[in-house]
């Protein structure tokens, strides 16, 4: 009887250790895939006061990564990037100039961009829940998701001056 | 060196046609078409009574209904190229009334967005109107502007109207020509009708909008007397898309003590011409609407379990309705191909038969077939006609009255019984036999021989059945198929106890089996059947069953007693009481 428990809570143990590296593997692909910030960013339309409407195409192997990953990925752009309008649709600069401040402030960037990092304040998903059946793309071994974002643009920026990332607008006059 | 030229040409051409699907995309989105239907002028009152109430009908909820008021085609005389030419112009011109109900085009000649915006706010998804709220632009509206390209033309023409009567003589002058020519029983009144529609489309692609908002756009602010007036003749290009013909028929019986008017009262003949028009609207939408893929409902999974998307009453889907569900592939070049994952078929409707909120409810599916499928996916209706066909051959069978060549056909009766996966259908089992033993075999009259020994003949077994698909895995590609039915089985004799048996004389004077020798009983099957979804129309079915025949008569409704100990597996030995009878049947299966 002894023996039979023995083995058991062995078992359990192995299960639960196999479960943990397991799910620890998926989550070193997503924040792989994630520090290579492979994304395109594409306007849909221009948000309401202080926020951006964008379309954010995230590559994955694992669709539900990417569309976890899109949340990142579109705050990400909208400060280092920017991003292209098209048909009457303005497009934005980054909200920063300096290209290496993402390296140069890592202290700063790393916590916030981590899972369920501060970036998550400043994005919404702009769906049903859902998505649409043309942003759902295969690409050789991997996905391309599209999702649409609102990035609430006024309180990103007045977040990052408060932590001394951005200048402030009006700090040049 | 003219082979070269013709290798390059050939190379070239091939190079070209390639490089026209460079950045091609799937088209995803879903536009709500509009439908208008304009006629052939009338020529005589019952064709005219059929397009009057043709005209009263409203189209079915899958399309906005695009009415307008517009004069008869006039296509007499004409060579059938002709009429295509003046169709094209004809239906150009109708182009004008359409984008003027489009553009809610009032007394003074002036348009306005209303129209369009209600149409699209009723199109609109949940998507849409989540990122409508989201944004300071008016999406929504947008989409009206969109759906005025999917404005569909029906030009109906009825090619030939007859009464049963002339249906009649037409049928035994055909069949005159024949040997044992029999003249056909003409038991049925009301009419028989043919005709053609030819579809089109309106092109309104940007070209032409800009062309349309730059020389004829008009509104109350900036009221334009001239564009008002070149408004008059103003026309736009329909693209001709398909055309389809069919035959329909609206009938009853003439005899007034027929069991049909147990349940519903006779009809006049101007109602049974004037149900024609539901008859053409029905076949031919339904038709067009698997050949046109425009009208292909087109939506996202929204959710795996259970599967789900958000369609409904709105697109008017109906239960067990085909979905073909796709991953989109797209290459280096940016050129996209649907790879078909899965088939589906609706289980549950909702009813979105509002405008949409961001919150409306999704209907559920049944994945029937294929791989896991993911949540925004492209699922696109791809209907069937929910005929299926089957043939098999017995794997093993206790009698082979229920076990011989086994034949199927059934029709799907799910929308109508609002019971998915049901079907209605005819089982047929054939087999023949030679030189058996049938063993002693009496009627009360003692008619039959008494030995019976070599006997050669069919017996069969046909039975109507109900039958309901069930599944009980997600990916749906096994399912089960339980059926219940009743029918005749029986024997019919060409040689018993040696000696060719004699036909007899029927009182019209024809020569059939004798009816000494044709016996039948009833029989009461219940299978299930266990199936494997191949493809989309393949499947494999394996349906082990049981069928419970009663006691067997003669033609001659004389019952038959056994007392001898005939060969097995036919069921002779059983022919005088209740027998219960197990086989098992291998099925390939094709639905149409």
């Amino acid at each position: 009887m002894k023996a039979t428990l023995k083995i058991g809570s062995i078992l359990v143990l192995l299960m639960l250790g196999f479960i943990a590296i397991v799910s620890a593997q998926s989550d070193r692909k997503a924040n792989r895939d994630t520090r290579e910030w492979r994304y395109e960013i594409e306007a849909m339309g221009t948000g309401v006061q202080g926020t951006y409407l964008i379309k954010v195409w995230t590559y994955s192997k694992r669709p539900d990564v990417a569309i976890e990953q899109a949340k990142k990925n579109a705050v990400h752009g909208i400060i280092f990037r920017g991003f292209a309008g098209k048909q009457g649709i303005p497009g934005q600069r980054a909200l920063t100039n300096n290209v290496n401040l993402e390296q140069e402030k890592a202290e700063f960037f790393n916590p916030f961009f981590a899972d369920g990092g501060k970036y998550m304040k400043f994005v919404s998903i702009t769906n049903d829940g859902s998505v649409g059946a043309g942003d759902r793309l295969r690409v050789g071994k991997e996905y391309k998701i599209g999702v649409i974002v609102s990035v609430n643009v006024a309180a990103l920026r007045a977040d990052l001056e408060d932590a001394g990332m951005l200048k402030g607008l009006s700090s040049g006059f | 060196m003219e082979k070269k030229i013709i290798i390059f040409l050939c190379l070239s051409f091939a190079f070209l046609a390639n490089g026209q699907n460079i950045g091609k995309t799937v088209d995803t989105k879903y536009l709500r078409p509009s439908l208008t239907t304009l006629f052939f002028q009338p020529k005589t009152n019952q064709e005219n009574t059929v397009i009057t109430k043709f005209k009263e009908l409203p189209v079915i909820n899958k399309y906005d209904d695009n009415k307008i008021e517009f004069p008869y085609f006039n296509g007499s005389g004409l060579s059938a190229a002709d009429k295509m030419v003046r169709m094209k112009y004809y239906v150009q011109k109708a182009a004008n009334p359409i984008l003027a109900k489009w553009w809610n085009r009032d007394a003074n000649g002036d348009f306005n967005t209303e129209f369009v915006a209600k149409r699209g706010g009723f199109s609109a998804i949940d998507a849409d109107v989540i990122q409508a709220k989201a944004s300071t632009t008016n999406r929504i509206e947008m989409i009206g502007a969109d759906l005025i390209d999917k404005s569909y033309v029906f030009v109906y023409e009825i090619t030939q109207l007859l009464t049963m009567e002339q249906v009649y003589d037409r049928t035994d002058a055909i069949n005159r020509k024949y040997k044992n020519y029999q003249p056909v029983k003409r038991d049925e009144e009301g009419y028989e009708l043919t005709y053609t529609v030819y579809t089109y489309k309106l092109n309104f692609n940007d070209s032409i909008s800009s062309v349309f908002y730059n020389d004829y756009w008009t509104d109350a602010k900036n009221h334009d007397i001239q564009k008002v007036t070149k408004w008059k003749d103003a026309t736009f290009p329909m693209m001709y898309k398909t055309q389809y013909s069919a035959t329909v028929r609206s009938t009853q019986p003439k005899d007034p003590k027929s069991s049909v008017y147990l349940y519903k009262k006779k009809k006049t003949m101007n109602e049974l011409l004037e149900d024609m028009a539901l008859l053409i609207q029905t076949n031919s939408e339904s038709e067009l609407g698997m050949k046109i893929e425009d009208f292909s409902a087109k939506v996202a999974v929204f959710k795996t379990n259970p599967l789900s998307a958000k369609l409904g009453t709105k697109e008017s889907l109906y239960l067990d309705q085909r979905f073909f569900v796709y991953e989109i592939e797209q290459d280096n070049n940016g050129t996209q191909k649907k790879i078909r994952k899965g088939v589906a078929r609706v289980k549950e409707i909702a009813d979105n038969n509002t405008v949409a909120t961001g919150t409306t409810k999704p209907s559920v599916f049944q994945q029937q077939g294929g791989k896991t499928l993911f949540e925004g996916m492209l699922m696109e209706s791809k209907e069937d006609r929910g005929v299926s066909v089957s043939i098999g051959f017995p794997l093993s069978t206790s009698n082979k009255q229920f076990g011989g060549l086994n034949m199927n056909l059934d029709y799907r009766i799910s929308p109508m019984a609002k019971i998915s996966g049901l079907a209605l259908g005819i089982d047929g089992y054939v087999s023949f036999f030679n030189n058996i033993n049938v063993g002693n075999v009496t009627v009360p009259s003692g008619v039959l021989p008494y030995s019976s020994a070599g006997s050669d003949g069919t017996s069969y077994a046909i039975a109507v059945f109900l039958a309901k698909e069930i599944y009980f895995t997600r990916k749906g590609n096994i399912y089960l198929r339980p059926s219940i039915g009743g029918g005749l089985s029986g024997y019919n004799f060409s040689k018993y106890n040696g000696t060719d048996i004699p036909k007899e004389t029927d009182s019209n004077g024809n020569e059939v089996p004798s009816k000494d020798y044709s016996w039948s009983s009833i029989y009461f099957p219940l299978n299930i059947g266990l199936g494997i979804n191949i493809s989309p129309s393949i499947c494999l079915e394996i349906k082990p069953g049981v069928a419970f025949r009663f006691a067997s008569t003669t033609g001659n409704n004389e019952a038959l007693t056994q007392s001898g100990v005939p060969d097995a597996k036919l069921g002779f030995e059983s022919l005088d009481k209740l027998s219960m009878n197990s086989s098992i049947v291998c099925n390939l299966r094709y639905r149409f």
